[in-house]
This record gives C-alpha cells, sequence and structure tokens, in this order.
C-alpha cells in the first residue's frame, strides 16, 4: 500500500511547488472555495492592502461594489477623501473587533460612547475614520450628519453584497475603556489625545478574532442570506508595536494569530467562509522579498499583480469572458452635468470676448 | 483676438501716475467707468477667451506666456498703480444651476440649516475641491501675474451673486437654456456660500503673495451680500453691470488718493 504522500498531488510538495517554479508560477490560491462571477458585487473592507484589491477587482472587470462615492462637485478629491479606496468611506478597518463594531453601529446595535475628537487645527475628526476627512469636520454636528450618510451606505452594502473580502491586519489595537470601542489608530496620533485611562491596549487573540469575524458575519448573513467572505491576511508588516518588545517578532505573532484564525474560520464554516492566500504570494520565501518595497512593508505592484493573477486562475470563473475591455458604461447625470459645466464655461468666455472686443 | 494683438491695437499709456487694470470679465466696464472721469487708466487682458492658457510652467514655477508677460511689463512705469481683476467667475460655472444631485454645506460660523433634499457635503471637501480647481485655473494666473507684475498691489474681488433665481433665469444665454432644459437655478444660498468660498480661497492667495483684496462695494450688495437687482447685468446673470463699475471705480479712486 502506497503512503498517503506518494498520492499527493504536486502542489502539495515544496520541492515541485514552491523550490522549483518560476517565482510567479508559485500559486498557492489552489483549491479556493468560491468562484466569482464578475456580475457578483463584491465588497472590499479591511487594512490597506484590501485597497489595492479593490482597485485590482475593477481593473478585471469585476464589480466593486461601492455604495458611498464623492458627490460629482468634489469627485476631484475623492482619492484624499477616502472614497472608493473601500466599498464604504470607512478608512482602513484593521482589526476583526473594528469590523465587527462597524456592522453592528451600521444595523444600529451599538453607538459608542466616543463621539468625535478634535485635532490640532482645532476642527473635528471621526475616532472611527479619523483619516477619511484631510482637515476635519467643522463641528461635531457636522460629523454627526455625515457620519450618519456613512452608516446608512454600509448598511446598504451589507444589504446588497454577495462576496466581502474582508483582509485582516492587525491584532494590536486600541480600545475605549468605556464601552470597549475599538479604534483604527491610537487616540493622539492622527487627532484626539491619548489618555491611558481611557485607552486600553489589547492584542486580540485567535479566538477572540474567530469570534469577532462569526459575529459580524452572523449579523451580515441575518439581513442577506447568501453573503460569503472571503479572509485574506495583510502582508503589510507592522509600523510599529505597542508590545514592550522589537517589532519583527510582534509582527510575526501578529500575522501568525490572524492566519491561524483565518484557518480556524475557513474550516469551521466551509460554506460561507474561503481564504485566499495571498499573505503567502507576498511574503512566501520564494518571492525572495521581491513582492514588498524598499520599505520592506509595503506591497509593490507585481505583489499585486501576482496577488490578483492567482485570484482570477482560482477564484473566478474561467468560462466567462473577460469584460476588462469594454467600454466603460456612460452614466447619464454625469455627462449631463459636464456638458452643463462646459456650456457655463463657454458662456463665460463667450462674455470674455465680447469685453475684449469693445477694447 | 490675443493679448499681444490687443496691445499692438492700444498705444502703450506713458502717463505718470497711472492705473493698470490686468484681467477678465469685469475689466473693461471698470475702465470705462475710469476714463469716464479722465483717470489715467490701461488695461490689460491675461486670458485667452477663445483658447490656450496665459499661464505656462518652467523649471522655476508657473509664470505668464512671455508674449503677455512682456505686454503688461511694457505698460508699468515706476508709478504705475497695478490692480487685479483676474477671474472671478468660477463659482458660478461651478454652481450658479444646480448639481445632480443638489449638494449643501456649511461655512464656518454659519449656522444656516442645509437644503433639506440637497446632498450634505463637510466644507473641508469642497473647500479643498474647489481650491484644486482654481490653483488649476484662476488661482494660477494670479500666481503668474504676481510673478510677472511684482507691483500687483490690489485685487478686486468678484460680485456676488444675484438672490432672485427668476431673474438669473431671465438673463442666463438662451444657448445653455436650450441645451439643459431639465437644468434649474442653484438654490441662492448656496451660491452665495459658493462666492464667498471662492472669495475666500482668493483672498488667502493674496495674503500670501502681498496683495490687498478689494472687497466688493457694499453699496452694491442687500443686507445678506446678494448684489442688489439694481446692479445686475443686463444681459448676463453672472455679471454686473456699468453701475456696479462705477462703484468699483469709486473704491480704485479711493485708493489712488
Amino acid at each position: 500500500m502506497k503512503h498517503p504522500y506518494e498520492q499527493a498531488p504536486p502542489y502539495t510538495k515544496w520541492r515541485h511547488a514552491v523550490a522549483a517554479p518560476a517565482t510567479e508560477a508559485v500559486d498557492p490560491g489552489i483549491g479556493f472555495p468560491f468562484r466569482l462571477s464578475r456580475r457578483d458585487r463584491v465588497a472590499t473592507a479591511g487594512s490597506c492592502f484590501a485597497q489595492h484589491v479593490g482597485r485590482a477587482l475593477r481593473g478585471r472587470g469585476f464589480s466593486h461594489y461601492v455604495t458611498e462615492t464623492a458627490h460629482p462637485f468634489v469627485a476631484n478629491v475623492a482619492g484624499p477623501f477616502a472614497y472608493e479606496q473601500f466599498s464604504a468611506r470607512y478608512g482602513n478597518v484593521y482589526t476583526s473587533r473594528q469590523m465587527l463594531q462597524l456592522v453592528q453601529r451600521a444595523l444600529g446595535l451599538f453607538e459608542p460612547a466616543d463621539r468625535a475628537w478634535t485635532g490640532p487645527d482645532g476642527h473635528w475628526y471621526d475616532p472611527f475614520r479619523p483619516t477619511v476627512q484631510p482637515g476635519g469636520f467643522l463641528s461635531v454636528e457636522e460629523l454627526e450628519t455625515d457620519r450618519r450618510r456613512h452608516l446608512a451606505c454600509v448598511r446598504t452594502l451589507l444589504d446588497g453584497l454577495d462576496y466581502l473580502v474582508f483582509t485582516l491586519g492587525l491584532t494590536e489595537a486600541w480600545m475605549s475603556a468605556t464601552d470597549g470601542a475599538a479604534y483604527p489608530l491610537c487616540p493622539g496620533v492622527a487627532a484626539g489625545a491619548f489618555d491611558p485611562a481611557q485607552h486600553l491596549f489589547v492584542n486580540l487573540e485567535v479566538d477572540e478574532i474567530v469570534a469577532d469575524v462569526e459575529a459580524f458575519l452572523a449579523l451580515i448573513t441575518a439581513i442577506n442570506p447568501s453573503a460569503r467572505l472571503i479572509l485574506t491576511v495583510s502582508p503589510v508588516a507592522l509600523a510599529a508595536t505597542a508590545e514592550n518588545r522589537h517589532v519583527l517578532a510582534s509582527n510575526t505573532y501578529s500575522k501568525a494569530v490572524l492566519r491561524v484564525a483565518a484557518e480556524m474560520l475557513a474550516r469551521r464554516n466551509p460554506g460561507t467562509i474561503g481564504y485566499f492566500p495571498s499573505y503567502e504570494i507576498i511574503t512566501g520565501i520564494h518571492s525572495r522579498g521581491g513582492y514588498v518595497l524598499d520599505d520592506l512593508r509595503s506591497v509593490s505592484e507585481a505583489g499585486v499583480a501576482q496577488v490578483m493573477a492567482s485570484f482570477a486562475r482560482n477564484a473566478t470563473r474561467a468560462d466567462e469572458p473577460d469584460p476588462a475591455d469594454a467600454p466603460a458604461p456612460h452614466d447619464p447625470v454625469a455627462l449631463r452635468q459636464a456638458a452643463l459645466f462646459k456650456d457655463l464655461s463657454g458662456l463665460t468666455a463667450a462674455e470674455c470676448d465680447e469685453a475684449m472686443l469693445g477694447a | 483676438m490675443i493679448l499681444a494683438e490687443i496691445l499692438a491695437e492700444a498705444p502703450a499709456r506713458a502717463a505718470a501716475g497711472d492705473i493698470l487694470l490686468i484681467g477678465h470679465d469685469q475689466t473693461q466696464g471698470i475702465v470705462a467707468a475710469l476714463q469716464a472721469r479722465s483717470a489715467p487708466v490701461g488695461w490689460g487682458v491675461i486670458g485667452l477667451p477663445s483658447g490656450g492658457s496665459p499661464v505656462v510652467a518652467t523649471p522655476s514655477g508657473i509664470r505668464l506666456d512671455p508674449t503677455i508677460e512682456a505686454g503688461l511689463r511694457s505698460r508699468i512705469r515706476p508709478d504705475t498703480l497695478c490692480i487685479s481683476t483676474i477671474a472671478g467667475n468660477a463659482h458660478n460655472v461651478l454652481a450658479v444651476m444646480a448639481t445632480e444631485p443638489p449638494f449643501d454645506f456649511r461655512m464656518p460660523g454659519k449656522d444656516a440649516p442645509l437644503m433639506p433634499e440637497a446632498e450634505p457635503i463637510p466644507y473641508t471637501t469642497v473647500r479643498s475641491s474647489f481650491r484644486q480647481i482654481l490653483h488649476e485655473g484662476d488661482l494660477s494666473m494670479l500666481y503668474a501675474t504676481s510673478a510677472a507684475v511684482p507691483e500687483l498691489r490690489y485685487h478686486i474681488e468678484s460680485p456676488p451673486p444675484l438672490r432672485d433665481e427668476a431673474l438669473i433665469r431671465a438673463r442666463m444665454d438662451p444657448y445653455v437654456l436650450a441645451r439643459h432644459p431639465e437644468a434649474r437655478v442653484a438654490d441662492a444660498a448656496l451660491r452665495l456660500k459658493m462666492w464667498r468660498l471662492h472669495s475666500l480661497l482668493f483672498a488667502e492667495a493674496c495674503e500670501a503673495l502681498g496683495i490687498t483684496v478689494v472687497p466688493a462695494p457694499p453699496a452694491a450688495m442687500d443686507p445678506d451680500a446678494y448684489l442688489k437687482p439694481d446692479y445686475a447685468h443686463p444681459t448676463s446673470s453672472t455679471h454686473a453691470n456699468e453701475a456696479y463699475d462705477a462703484l468699483v471705480a469709486d473704491q480704485i479712486e479711493r485708493l489712488v488718493r
């Protein structure tokens, strides 16, 4: 009788699957449980690596489901104001706890006591997305108005998505001592003021992350039963650790915890959660560090392309035509508005001409 | 017609203590008002209304087109008072007609309620968007002109908007209305806010350049700062009339004195 390894496929063997192939031929995405259609509405959230995912999905003709877009009047600053980085304007969602609370807030199940932070400019910042509004809000009222619209857009997103790609980024987090509200950034970094009595450091463990993810997925599927979750682990290393140890050790621990949690979640929920190994594609030794930039944290465009190529092979329907080359659908309102601006510009220019002719 | 041609047609003024207005739409009307009272005044247009940009990028930053710069410099004497009437209509281009969907925002220090049906946009977003548009357009002309004409001392604030939507529509270019029959005039409060923001962004740029802003003449404005109908242009919904230009000429005369 042959032993199990003799019958195992080549991709299970390091020499065949990692050591021998060219870097770009190493593809750990094999066996991914879902096949996405380009008609599926794919939402994105998570740490900064998820921004690459959303952009790459759009570039490959997938429907990156975005429910919070910039008003056409301010579309020229959509990027700096964090529109369309993700499916809604929540900014980076680094931890499972932050994501759980975002879903709870969108569904009206949680309202953090911490409502607004002030910045060095005297303006107001949202503690749960402090970087989405450069220059801040003029008042708490303006902030609250924007947040109500934001959370309504998140609710729409949860109702309508087919897949949520969520990138687990960090285990380390800061939370409110009052109600456990999880902040994306330590108070005082982008805005607010750090208070050791009010702001507690936590380093989430595997069982906490598993519980968080299962809890937010349960909330989503309660209103959207067909929703599926695609988990990835961010390959971007910690910028800093709040533990008193070397950041490299903290980074290894953090990524290990996230990877174990993702594995457990996928095994426990095979019909609703799939793990996609973008972390392995970027950080695996086969890449010899070639997919990170000089800061040894940021992922290169080549790395993102490699992840998305694997995603296309292993997680999408091969029998679908690639609509990437199809012309973008015209937005009749945007076209009408652009034509109006053009004509008004022409009108003022014509009035200039009149003035000149009278000189 | 480009500036070089205009300058060729109009001989440079050599009078001592004269005034040079540099700008766009409003320039000629103010010049006429000043000339009516025998002020020694010249003017230059730095825009190219039929297309093209008067601003060029150079290794040392944005500069005026050399031909335009030379034309302006040729008209400046040691005691020429140089005044900017550059641009001033971007707020109208962007917001005289309502956008789809409508939007609204609050200016600092103002608590008036927003339009209920409008999408609220935070002030810093609107400001950043408008600043970028101006920075790439009208303000670049101010920067370039200031570099070419360090003597530029004053900038004339553009006229405020009319309050009356029917009056604006009545004086809107028929071509625009025919092309956009669905378009409606934007909410008056929004138009006023856009003008105020436009003025604020110009004022910040002027302060950085050491240029003093001459505010729109109070006599032409109602208590809420809208342009009084008496000062509305007879055929344009976005400009002021000769009476308004005369008030600005009064302001300039006071500067000269």
